[in-house]
């Protein structure tokens, strides 16, 4: 297994020096936009100062002035070169120490005031609607793939070959409108803004306590998701439909299938047993990728529906210039894309000795 | 093979494939309609688009209207945006000095007098005359009048009606009322006047008293009028070339902010009291609807049916001026009914015709889409070739570099470069750029490891060619066809970028792509607003530009690529 060993080494490498760029780069991208906004808000505040105490009849000398504009610097953390801050919030996002980035703005849901309040309010909302409907397309795209990998060249299969040809060039947050259009507007089915789904939570939590809490707010939620979660479904499971019938295509024209149909066994058989068992690692490989990147949310679909997950949090952070946020959620998001990359190989190595030696090649 | 051939065997086997032919149809067609942008839409619309000049409401177009298209399909009409018709027009100038004009007009006032001194004497008549010109006080009677028709076919009210005045400069002495008076005779007999003070009929225009007074500052504050003071400060006047916007939605939206119902009551008082109702403080009124609306109950709750038929919009002004002040001109310059539907692609909530934004925007993700995967490809393709042909350490490193690229997490950072670096649309392009080659790499370096061992690259290297002249010329070349797939198929995906940085508010804000549009129609509730035709066309056409070039890359991928590649 050495060559397993080195590739595990390489591959942990890899993943560490990417982190390391990524968060080396948000922080010298915020620290010198920081440094610029703090600095105007330093003038503004010694001129405030000057003009208080100039008021009171004291006599501001030159002196006093370098001595006050001193204390205005040091109280902003202007004093440190920008090097150190940069050094710092790297090794913060490193040590995943998001407590010590502070909010600047309220997020819905978080119970504290730093970014590792923030995340964990959001995280779980994208997850509760992203990783759903990831899992959901994954089932549809499987079984549906199989089915027209079957009948390659039929109708079906035109179609989704089709849809997935459109679903490529399709914005989904523009989708999302058309839905808020036809669903909320049109139709009043949905809420146009998920944000509400708090304050009927609220209003949920005074009726009701413990068990019969989670119960009640099952509905709730369904009432705020299902419109971005059919959004979701509707423009990705045809590029997943027709990515899994290329994947079954193309182990369906090898020998032991054949072999398999030689031996009478049923065609279900043949296909949820031998097809899809060959078919897998790919399919894992883009399952596990694609709940990855759900994780991140999709930053400007859950801005239209007003989700409030990590995307939402990412874009109402920028809005605000908060600093903290948008470092430990690039830097979260980085982590657990790589660290999925890092595990896939390893498992892809232990499963398929033929890997060991290639490099992870094309996407 | 010579180019001829071979573009006559593409040509051949693109016929074998119909979604390619197909897809480049489709570019020929959105090729040549970005390219005849300054003939099919104003550039000019396009040059002001952001502007907080005044370029579009001198344009007058109604706000947040469909296109006019619309009627054609939908069972309800809706009005379309015209110019009023003007089938009535008069000017005179009445110089109380002649003796003629004096008579005409004291014909009109005082019929018994003129025939009493036609009566007298001449010589009695002209001092008769003289005394009378002393205390009528003025000299010139300027009186104005145009009537406009507006054409109510559809079923639902228009946005509002603009009339633009332009007058001349026009004294306003204590005591000497000048006259105006905007009448609205509908297709059922009714007339009103919508001047607080003038009579809902003109049956005299040389009577002072038909009119809504100048000089009060009721009706100064909801015209509303410029007043200059006279150098000497002895009279106000309203300055020469003034130009005077009647917007009936907006005159009609004060006059009911008065909150004074008996003004509101005796102004539509016709109205009214064909439906037997009163106006009271609190009941909430569309105006340019009331206005148009049938008279019978309901009227005031707007649940009344619109009445259809030609309206009559009267504007008249009757001035009066002494010895030594310049006769004004007064003209109705322009004069709109706002419809609920407007041009091609409709308007968005600041009046901004759509149709020029969504033919400039095609260009932009043309530009942008094509640039992007083209340079992106070029980039990774060299890099890949000099990688894979290379071998070795130079190899090692430029593999490692290009897993790191791929390994980084590109939305959230492409959003931070964007924020800090966005201001311009070519920041933007490099910004794509620079995500965007590493996708190729890998498979361009497998084929360079291929090729590298064919037989005549150890010729070329026998004859002593360097490596670079090697990969140039012969490594490079092989592999580009092979590419041109790749770089179709990623050019939605640079579309798609722009577009979501654009509908974040991160574009270029000097330019118009249809990420900006759909940023603006999000920003000014257009889902809420039901403004389907702000959201449809921008995201339909960027999903029209995509699936052409995917149809292109699949279709170049079927073609081009031999089996290696897979």
């Amino acid at each position: 297994m050495a060559g397993l060993s080195a590739m595990t080494v390489k591959a942990i490498a890899n993943a560490l020096v990417v982190l390391i760029i990524v968060s080396l780069l948000v922080s010298i991208i915020f620290v010198e936009q920081g440094d610029r906004e703090l600095r105007g808000y330093a003038y503004d505040l010694l001129q405030a100062r000057v003009r208080a105490l100039k008021q009171k009849g004291v006599h501001v000398t030159n002196e006093l002035f370098q001595k006050m504009n001193l204390t205005i610097y040091k109280t902003l953390g202007l004093l440190e070169p920008p090097s150190v801050r940069i050094m710092r919030y790297s090794l913060w996002s490193l040590t995943f120490n998001f407590n010590m980035f502070q909010a600047k703005v309220h997020y819905p849901g978080a119970r504290g005031n730093t970014a590792t309040d923030v995340i964990l309010a959001a995280l779980p909302n994208t997850i509760i609607l992203f990783t759903t409907a990831t899992l959901i397309v994954i089932a549809i795209g499987i079984w549906l793939g199989l089915q027209i990998a079957r009948k390659a060249g039929g109708i079906a299969d035109k179609s989704v070959s089709f849809l997935a040809m459109l679903s490529a060039s399709l914005p989904m947050w523009w989708v999302g409108m058309l839905m808020l259009l036809a669903f909320a507007f049109y139709l009043h089915w949905a809420p146009f803004a998920s944000l509400d789904v708090y304050s009927d939570l609220a209003e949920l939590g005074r009726h009701y306590s413990g068990i019969m809490y989670w119960i009640y707010s099952v509905p709730v939620w369904m009432k705020y998701m299902w419109l971005p979660l059919l959004t979701i479904m509707i423009v990705s499971f045809g590029a997943w439909a027709y990515i899994i019938r290329n994947v079954v295509i193309s182990v369906m024209t090898e020998d032991f299938v054949y072999v398999a149909r030689a031996k009478g066994l049923p065609e279900r058989t043949v296909l949820y047993k031998h097809v899809l068992r060959s078919a897998s690692p790919p399919i894992v490989t883009m399952s596990a990728l694609s709940i990855v990147g759900s994780l991140g949310g999709a930053i400007i679909t859950e801005t239209v529906f007003s989700w409030p997950g990590m995307g939402r949090t990412y874009w109402v952070a920028l809005q605000n210039g908060d600093v903290g946020v948008l470092i430990a959620i690039t830097y979260m998001t980085a982590f657990l894309f790589v660290s999925v990359i890092v595990s896939l190989d390893f498992i892809y190595a232990l499963l398929d000795p033929r890997v060991r030696t290639g490099a992870r090649g094309a996407r | 093979m010579s180019y001829i051939e071979k573009t006559k065997w593409f040509l051949g086997e693109l016929k074998r494939v119909k979604s390619g032919a197909a897809g480049f149809v489709l570019l020929i067609i959105l090729l040549g309609m970005a390219l005849a942008f300054p003939y099919i839409a104003n550039p000019n619309d396009i040059k002001n688009w952001s502007g907080h000049g005044t370029y579009w409401d001198k344009k007058m177009l109604p706000r947040l209207a469909a296109p006019e298209w619309v009627n054609y399909f939908s069972p309800t009409k809706y009005p379309t945006t015209t110019n009023l018709k003007v089938i009535y027009s008069n000017y005179t100038v009445l110089n109380l000095t002649k003796d003629k004009d004096l008579m005409a007009y004291l014909k009109t006032l005082q019929p018994k007098v003129v025939s009493a001194l036609q009566k007298l004497s001449e010589t009695k008549r002209e001092a008769v005359l003289k005394s009378l010109r002393k205390s009528i006080g003025f000299t010139y009677v300027v009186y104005a009048e145009k009537d406009l028709e507006l054409d109510q076919s559809g079923d639902v009210p228009p946005k509002n009606i603009v009339i633009v005045l332009k007058t001349g400069s026009i004294p306003l002495f204590q005591g000497l009322a000048q006259g105006i008076n905007v009448l609205l005779k509908r297709p059922d007999g009714i007339t009103i006047s919508l001047i607080p003070g003038a009579t809902p009929n003109l049956t005299n225009p040389l009577d002072i008293n038909q009119y809504g007074n100048l000089e009060s500052s009721l009706v100064q504050g909801l015209l509303p009028i410029v007043i200059v003071q006279n150098k000497s400060n002895s009279f106000q006047y309203i300055p020469s070339n003034n130009t005077l916007m009647l917007s009936l939605k907006d005159y009609l939206g004060s006059v009911l902010n008065l909150n004074n119902p008996s003004i509101i009551n005796s102004m539509f008082a016709p109205m009214l009291t064909t439906s037997g109702e009163q106006y009271k403080v609190g009941t909430y009124l569309d105006p340019t609807k009331f206005l148009v609306s049938k008279a019978q109950k309901g009227l005031l709750e707007g649940t009344v049916p619109v009445l259809k038929g030609k309206y009559i919009v009267k504007v008249a002004m009757l001035i009066r001026l002494p010895q030594g002040f310049q006769v004004p001109i007064i003209d109705v310059k322009d004069a709109k009914v706002l419809g609920a539907v407007y041009g091609l692609m409709g308007t968005d909530d600041q009046g901004r015709d759509l149709w020029p934004a969504l033919v400039y925007g095609l260009q932009w993700a043309l530009i942008i889409g094509i640039t992007v995967a083209a340079i992106s490809t070029l980039i990774g393709v060299l890099y890949g070739v000099i990688s894979g042909y290379m071998g070795g350490w130079t190899d090692s490193v430029l593999v490692r570099l290009a897993q790191i690229v791929y390994s980084l997490p590109v939305l959230p950072l492409l959003i931070i470069l964007a924020y800090f670096f966005g201001q311009s649309i070519w920041n933007i392009i490099w910004i794509l750029i620079a995500f965007g080659w590493v996708g190729i790499v890998f498979t361009v370096r497998s084929m360079a490891l291929q090729i590298k061992e064919s037989l005549y690259i150890d010729a070329a290297r026998a004859v002593g060619a360097s490596s670079w002249r090697i990969i140039v010329r012969h490594v490079f070349p092989q592999v580009l066809p092979y590419t041109f797939a790749s770089m179709a198929l990623s050019v939605p995906g640079a579309i798609l970028a722009e577009a979501g940085l654009s509908f974040l508010g991160l574009g270029d804000p000097s330019i118009v792509t249809w990420g900006k549009i759909l940023h603006n129609a999000q920003a000014g509730a257009a889902v809420i607003n039901g403004a389907w035709w702000w959201v449809i066309p921008p995201g339909l056409g960027i999903a029209i530009v995509g699936l052409t070039f995917v149809m292109i890359g699949y279709a170049l991928d079927k073609i081009l690529n031999p089996r290696l590649i897979r």
